[in-house]
Protein backbone atom coordinates (compact mmCIF):
# COMPACT_ATOMS: atom_id res chain seq x y z
CA UNK A 1 0.00 0.00 0.00
CA UNK A 2 1.33 3.89 -0.56
CA UNK A 3 1.50 6.13 2.03
CA UNK A 4 -1.38 8.39 1.32
CA UNK A 5 0.39 12.35 0.92
CA UNK A 6 -2.81 14.24 1.08
CA UNK A 7 -3.41 14.21 5.10
CA UNK A 8 -1.69 16.40 6.97
CA UNK A 9 -1.73 17.75 10.49
CA UNK A 10 -2.80 20.84 12.67
CA UNK A 11 -0.10 23.07 13.87
CA UNK A 12 -0.91 24.18 17.33
CA UNK A 13 0.91 26.84 17.01
CA UNK A 14 -1.31 28.29 13.63
CA UNK A 15 -5.12 27.31 15.82
CA UNK A 16 -6.68 30.09 17.23
CA UNK A 17 -9.29 30.47 19.73
CA UNK A 18 -13.17 30.50 17.62
CA UNK A 19 -11.46 29.03 14.43
CA UNK A 20 -14.32 27.19 12.76
CA UNK A 21 -14.09 23.15 11.46
CA UNK A 22 -15.77 22.07 8.21
CA UNK A 23 -19.23 21.25 8.68
CA UNK A 24 -20.41 17.47 7.90
CA UNK A 25 -23.91 16.73 6.29
CA UNK A 26 -24.53 13.26 7.20
CA UNK A 27 -28.42 12.00 6.47
CA UNK A 28 -29.85 8.77 8.13
CA UNK A 29 -31.23 6.37 6.26
CA UNK A 30 -31.81 2.52 7.25
CA UNK A 31 -28.87 1.97 5.65
CA UNK A 32 -27.05 3.75 8.12
CA UNK A 33 -28.79 2.47 10.74
CA UNK A 34 -28.06 -1.12 9.81
CA UNK A 35 -24.10 -0.42 9.60
CA UNK A 36 -24.45 1.64 13.11
CA UNK A 37 -25.60 -2.27 14.89
CA UNK A 38 -23.39 -3.94 12.82
CA UNK A 39 -20.04 -1.71 13.63
CA UNK A 40 -21.02 -0.87 16.80
CA UNK A 41 -22.23 -4.41 18.35
CA UNK A 42 -25.17 -2.72 19.70
CA UNK A 43 -28.20 -4.48 19.53
CA UNK A 44 -30.41 -2.96 21.59
CA UNK A 45 -33.77 -2.62 19.78
CA UNK A 46 -34.98 0.95 20.39
CA UNK A 47 -32.43 1.50 16.83
CA UNK A 48 -34.03 -1.09 14.65
CA UNK A 49 -37.13 -2.03 15.65
CA UNK A 50 -39.14 1.08 14.79
CA UNK A 51 -42.14 -0.52 16.44
CA UNK A 52 -40.25 -1.17 20.19
CA UNK A 53 -39.20 2.19 19.45
CA UNK A 54 -42.30 4.35 19.02
CA UNK A 55 -44.07 2.26 21.51
CA UNK A 56 -41.19 3.47 24.29
CA UNK A 57 -41.80 7.34 23.34
CA UNK A 58 -39.21 7.81 20.62
CA UNK A 59 -40.52 9.57 17.11
CA UNK A 60 -38.58 6.92 15.54
CA UNK A 61 -35.51 4.28 15.70
CA UNK A 62 -32.49 6.55 16.04
CA UNK A 63 -28.58 6.54 16.08
CA UNK A 64 -26.82 5.13 19.26
CA UNK A 65 -24.19 6.46 21.58
CA UNK A 66 -21.24 4.55 19.72
CA UNK A 67 -22.60 5.98 16.43
CA UNK A 68 -21.83 9.74 17.77
CA UNK A 69 -18.46 8.51 19.00
CA UNK A 70 -17.75 7.85 16.19
CA UNK A 71 -19.23 10.84 13.99
CA UNK A 72 -17.67 13.20 17.08
CA UNK A 73 -14.54 11.52 16.59
CA UNK A 74 -14.30 12.10 12.89
CA UNK A 75 -15.04 15.23 13.09
CA UNK A 76 -12.43 16.27 15.35
CA UNK A 77 -9.73 14.40 13.23
CA UNK A 78 -10.84 15.00 9.67
CA UNK A 79 -10.10 18.66 11.00
CA UNK A 80 -7.21 18.03 13.13
CA UNK A 81 -5.24 15.70 10.99
CA UNK A 82 -4.07 11.96 11.37
CA UNK A 83 -1.58 12.69 14.03
CA UNK A 84 -3.88 14.67 16.43
CA UNK A 85 -5.20 12.30 19.46
CA UNK A 86 -8.51 12.47 20.81
CA UNK A 87 -8.02 13.40 24.55
CA UNK A 88 -11.42 13.35 26.01
CA UNK A 89 -15.10 13.36 24.51
CA UNK A 90 -18.30 14.51 26.04
CA UNK A 91 -21.69 14.76 24.75
CA UNK A 92 -25.31 15.29 25.57
CA UNK A 93 -28.27 14.56 23.27
CA UNK A 94 -31.35 16.48 23.61
CA UNK A 95 -32.91 15.35 21.43
CA UNK A 96 -32.64 11.89 18.95
CA UNK A 97 -31.61 11.88 15.33
CA UNK A 98 -33.95 9.27 14.01
CA UNK A 99 -34.33 7.69 10.58
CA UNK A 100 -35.09 9.39 7.48
CA UNK A 101 -33.24 12.90 9.67
CA UNK A 102 -29.95 14.66 8.36
CA UNK A 103 -27.69 15.86 10.99
CA UNK A 104 -25.70 18.61 9.99
CA UNK A 105 -22.67 19.55 12.44
CA UNK A 106 -21.43 23.09 13.25
CA UNK A 107 -17.92 23.38 15.59
CA UNK A 108 -15.80 25.88 16.78
CA UNK A 109 -12.27 25.78 18.72
CA UNK A 110 -13.45 27.05 22.27
CA UNK A 111 -9.92 26.58 24.01
CA UNK A 112 -6.35 26.44 23.14
CA UNK A 113 -4.32 25.34 26.02
CA UNK A 114 -1.18 23.27 27.64
CA UNK A 115 -1.08 20.35 30.53
CA UNK A 116 1.15 18.47 31.39
CA UNK A 117 3.39 19.09 28.32
CA UNK A 118 0.16 17.82 25.87
CA UNK A 119 -0.47 20.94 23.39
CA UNK A 120 -4.90 20.68 23.47
CA UNK A 121 -7.64 22.20 21.83
CA UNK A 122 -11.56 22.30 23.00
CA UNK A 123 -13.71 22.17 20.59
CA UNK A 124 -17.27 22.06 20.58
CA UNK A 125 -19.61 20.38 18.22
CA UNK A 126 -23.36 20.56 17.35
CA UNK A 127 -25.49 18.55 15.33
CA UNK A 128 -28.73 19.86 14.24
CA UNK A 129 -31.47 18.17 12.25
CA UNK A 130 -34.26 19.38 10.02
CA UNK A 131 -36.51 19.83 13.69
CA UNK A 132 -34.53 20.44 16.36
CA UNK A 133 -31.30 22.65 16.61
CA UNK A 134 -28.96 21.89 18.77
CA UNK A 135 -29.75 17.95 19.03
CA UNK A 136 -26.73 16.69 20.25
CA UNK A 137 -23.22 18.68 21.70
CA UNK A 138 -20.33 17.58 22.07
CA UNK A 139 -17.36 18.94 24.03
CA UNK A 140 -14.33 17.52 22.88
CA UNK A 141 -10.25 17.60 23.20
CA UNK A 142 -8.01 17.40 20.85
CA UNK A 143 -3.96 16.95 21.62
CA UNK A 144 -1.93 18.25 18.57
CA UNK A 145 1.59 16.96 18.50
CA UNK A 146 4.29 19.08 20.01
CA UNK B 1 -45.08 8.59 57.34
CA UNK B 2 -42.24 10.69 58.44
CA UNK B 3 -39.03 10.95 57.13
CA UNK B 4 -35.59 12.66 57.83
CA UNK B 5 -33.53 14.49 55.05
CA UNK B 6 -30.05 13.07 55.95
CA UNK B 7 -31.48 9.46 55.04
CA UNK B 8 -32.62 8.12 51.86
CA UNK B 9 -36.24 9.03 51.44
CA UNK B 10 -37.62 6.94 49.39
CA UNK B 11 -37.83 3.05 49.27
CA UNK B 12 -35.96 3.58 45.76
CA UNK B 13 -32.85 5.32 47.56
CA UNK B 14 -32.65 2.83 50.18
CA UNK B 15 -32.68 -0.35 47.78
CA UNK B 16 -30.20 1.53 45.90
CA UNK B 17 -27.90 2.87 48.71
CA UNK B 18 -25.81 -0.65 48.84
CA UNK B 19 -24.46 -1.00 45.80
CA UNK B 20 -22.75 2.65 45.46
CA UNK B 21 -19.09 3.14 44.85
CA UNK B 22 -17.86 -0.45 45.18
CA UNK B 23 -15.64 -1.52 42.07
CA UNK B 24 -17.34 -4.26 40.14
CA UNK B 25 -15.82 -7.43 38.56
CA UNK B 26 -13.29 -6.98 35.16
CA UNK B 27 -14.75 -8.05 32.73
CA UNK B 28 -12.76 -9.27 29.19
CA UNK B 29 -13.42 -9.11 25.84
CA UNK B 30 -13.76 -11.93 23.94
CA UNK B 31 -12.30 -10.88 21.10
CA UNK B 32 -8.86 -9.05 20.55
CA UNK B 33 -8.64 -5.36 18.68
CA UNK B 34 -8.37 -6.73 15.27
CA UNK B 35 -7.64 -4.31 12.09
CA UNK B 36 -11.11 -5.94 10.94
CA UNK B 37 -12.94 -4.94 14.40
CA UNK B 38 -11.40 -1.37 13.26
CA UNK B 39 -12.46 -0.79 9.67
CA UNK B 40 -16.18 -1.87 10.82
CA UNK B 41 -16.05 0.75 13.71
CA UNK B 42 -15.06 3.14 11.09
CA UNK B 43 -17.74 2.21 8.26
CA UNK B 44 -20.44 3.68 10.74
CA UNK B 45 -19.58 7.15 10.29
CA UNK B 46 -17.80 7.21 7.69
CA UNK B 47 -14.36 7.74 9.27
CA UNK B 48 -11.07 7.97 6.33
CA UNK B 49 -8.42 8.70 9.09
CA UNK B 50 -5.27 6.65 7.59
CA UNK B 51 -3.82 6.07 10.79
CA UNK B 52 -7.04 3.56 11.67
CA UNK B 53 -6.60 2.31 7.81
CA UNK B 54 -3.56 2.17 6.99
CA UNK B 55 -1.05 0.23 8.35
CA UNK B 56 2.34 1.44 6.61
CA UNK B 57 1.15 5.22 6.77
CA UNK B 58 0.39 5.08 10.72
CA UNK B 59 3.98 3.16 11.61
CA UNK B 60 5.22 7.01 10.02
CA UNK B 61 2.84 8.91 12.46
CA UNK B 62 4.12 9.67 15.63
CA UNK B 63 1.55 6.49 16.79
CA UNK B 64 4.45 4.05 15.25
CA UNK B 65 1.51 1.44 14.57
CA UNK B 66 -2.18 1.16 13.44
CA UNK B 67 -4.09 2.19 15.95
CA UNK B 68 -8.03 2.03 16.67
CA UNK B 69 -10.41 5.18 16.86
CA UNK B 70 -10.00 6.17 20.70
CA UNK B 71 -13.75 6.24 20.51
CA UNK B 72 -14.50 3.14 19.57
CA UNK B 73 -13.34 1.77 22.84
CA UNK B 74 -17.04 1.34 24.10
CA UNK B 75 -17.89 -0.66 21.01
CA UNK B 76 -14.62 -2.57 21.31
CA UNK B 77 -16.05 -3.95 24.53
CA UNK B 78 -19.55 -4.61 24.00
CA UNK B 79 -20.79 -7.79 24.83
CA UNK B 80 -20.79 -10.51 22.02
CA UNK B 81 -23.78 -11.66 20.38
CA UNK B 82 -23.07 -15.29 20.21
CA UNK B 83 -20.77 -17.59 21.83
CA UNK B 84 -20.06 -21.45 21.72
CA UNK B 85 -20.52 -22.57 25.07
CA UNK B 86 -16.65 -24.00 25.71
CA UNK B 87 -15.38 -20.75 24.40
CA UNK B 88 -17.51 -18.71 26.84
CA UNK B 89 -16.73 -21.15 29.42
CA UNK B 90 -12.68 -19.97 28.73
CA UNK B 91 -13.86 -16.55 28.47
CA UNK B 92 -15.35 -16.50 31.84
CA UNK B 93 -12.93 -18.39 33.30
CA UNK B 94 -10.16 -15.80 31.97
CA UNK B 95 -12.54 -13.06 33.65
CA UNK B 96 -12.40 -15.36 37.06
CA UNK B 97 -8.53 -14.68 37.38
CA UNK B 98 -8.86 -11.13 37.40
CA UNK B 99 -11.10 -11.00 40.72
CA UNK B 100 -10.94 -11.84 44.22
CA UNK B 101 -14.23 -13.61 45.16
CA UNK B 102 -17.10 -11.90 46.16
CA UNK B 103 -16.92 -9.23 43.78
CA UNK B 104 -19.26 -10.41 41.59
CA UNK B 105 -21.96 -8.57 43.35
CA UNK B 106 -20.19 -5.16 43.64
CA UNK B 107 -21.16 -2.78 40.46
CA UNK B 108 -23.38 -1.65 38.30
CA UNK B 109 -25.41 -5.36 38.53
CA UNK B 110 -27.16 -4.36 41.86
CA UNK B 111 -28.47 -0.77 41.14
CA UNK B 112 -30.09 -2.52 37.49
CA UNK B 113 -31.75 -5.05 39.57
CA UNK B 114 -33.27 -2.30 41.78
CA UNK B 115 -34.43 -0.71 38.48
CA UNK B 116 -35.97 -3.69 36.90
CA UNK B 117 -38.15 -4.38 40.12
CA UNK B 118 -39.11 -1.04 40.43
CA UNK B 119 -40.48 -1.12 36.37
CA UNK B 120 -37.20 1.03 35.05
CA UNK B 121 -36.71 -1.52 32.53
CA UNK B 122 -36.30 0.81 29.24
CA UNK B 123 -32.09 2.20 28.95
CA UNK B 124 -31.00 5.35 27.37
CA UNK B 125 -28.10 7.06 27.63
CA UNK B 126 -28.56 10.74 28.52
CA UNK B 127 -24.65 11.41 28.58
CA UNK B 128 -21.31 10.66 28.98
CA UNK B 129 -17.35 11.37 29.28
CA UNK B 130 -14.64 9.43 28.17
CA UNK B 131 -11.12 10.07 28.49
CA UNK B 132 -8.38 8.71 26.25
CA UNK B 133 -5.02 7.94 27.85
CA UNK B 134 -3.40 5.87 25.34
CA UNK B 135 -3.90 4.49 21.89
CA UNK B 136 -4.41 1.03 21.68
CA UNK B 137 -5.01 -0.89 18.46
CA UNK B 138 -3.98 -4.74 17.13
CA UNK B 139 -0.95 -6.14 19.07
CA UNK B 140 -2.87 -5.32 22.47
CA UNK B 141 -4.57 -8.36 23.02
CA UNK B 142 -8.17 -8.29 24.64
CA UNK B 143 -9.61 -5.25 26.63
CA UNK B 144 -10.83 -5.62 30.25
CA UNK B 145 -12.67 -3.41 32.16
CA UNK B 146 -14.99 -2.60 35.24
CA UNK B 147 -17.42 -0.16 36.56
CA UNK B 148 -18.92 1.36 39.22
CA UNK B 149 -22.40 3.18 39.66
CA UNK B 150 -21.56 6.39 41.99
CA UNK B 151 -24.97 7.90 42.02
CA UNK B 152 -28.47 7.31 41.26
CA UNK B 153 -31.28 9.86 40.99
CA UNK B 154 -34.52 10.91 42.20
CA UNK B 155 -37.22 8.98 40.14
CA UNK B 156 -37.82 11.74 38.12
CA UNK B 157 -40.41 12.31 35.30
CA UNK B 158 -38.52 12.80 31.98
CA UNK B 159 -39.92 13.63 27.93
CA UNK B 160 -40.77 9.98 27.74
CA UNK B 161 -42.04 9.07 31.36
CA UNK B 162 -41.04 8.40 34.67
CA UNK B 163 -37.62 7.52 35.21
CA UNK B 164 -34.07 7.21 36.99
CA UNK B 165 -30.56 8.61 36.05
CA UNK B 166 -27.57 6.27 37.27
CA UNK B 167 -24.24 7.85 36.79
CA UNK B 168 -21.15 5.35 36.70
CA UNK B 169 -17.68 5.46 36.05
CA UNK B 170 -15.64 2.27 33.80
CA UNK B 171 -12.02 1.99 33.36
CA UNK B 172 -10.31 0.35 30.16
CA UNK B 173 -7.47 -2.02 30.79
CA UNK B 174 -5.35 -3.49 27.66
CA UNK B 175 -4.99 -7.06 28.26
CA UNK B 176 -1.44 -7.08 26.99
CA UNK B 177 1.00 -4.92 29.26
CA UNK B 178 -1.97 -4.10 31.24
CA UNK B 179 -2.37 -0.32 30.31
CA UNK B 180 -5.47 1.97 31.60
CA UNK B 181 -6.65 3.31 28.30
CA UNK B 182 -9.65 4.70 28.99
CA UNK B 183 -12.07 6.35 31.53
CA UNK B 184 -15.40 6.89 31.43
CA UNK B 185 -18.45 8.32 33.40
CA UNK B 186 -21.65 7.46 32.06
CA UNK B 187 -25.49 9.08 32.57
CA UNK B 188 -27.79 6.07 31.80
CA UNK B 189 -31.71 6.71 32.06
CA UNK B 190 -33.63 3.91 32.97
CA UNK B 191 -37.44 4.69 32.62
CA UNK B 192 -40.32 3.68 32.09
CA UNK B 193 -43.04 5.15 29.48
CA UNK B 194 -46.63 6.44 30.59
Amino acid sequence: MTAPTEFTTLSWDDVKEGDELQSLTFPISMRTLMIDVAGTRDLYPIHHDREFAKGNGARDIFVNTMFYEGLFGRIATDWAGPESFLRKLRFSMKGPNCLGDTMVSRGWVTKKHEQDGQKLLDVEIHLDNQIERDATIANVTIELPS
Amino acid sequence: MTQTSSEPTTPFAKDTEPHLNKWGPYRITRDEVTETAIRRFCEVAEDGNPVYWDGDYAKSTRFGRLIAPPQSLFSMTFGAWWTPGYLQQQTDEAAAALNPPGTELAGQGGVHAVCDEYGYTINTVAGQEVEYIEPFGPGDGRLKMRSMTTHVSEEKTVRVGKGIFITSVTEYRTEVGDRLIGRSTMVLLRYKAI
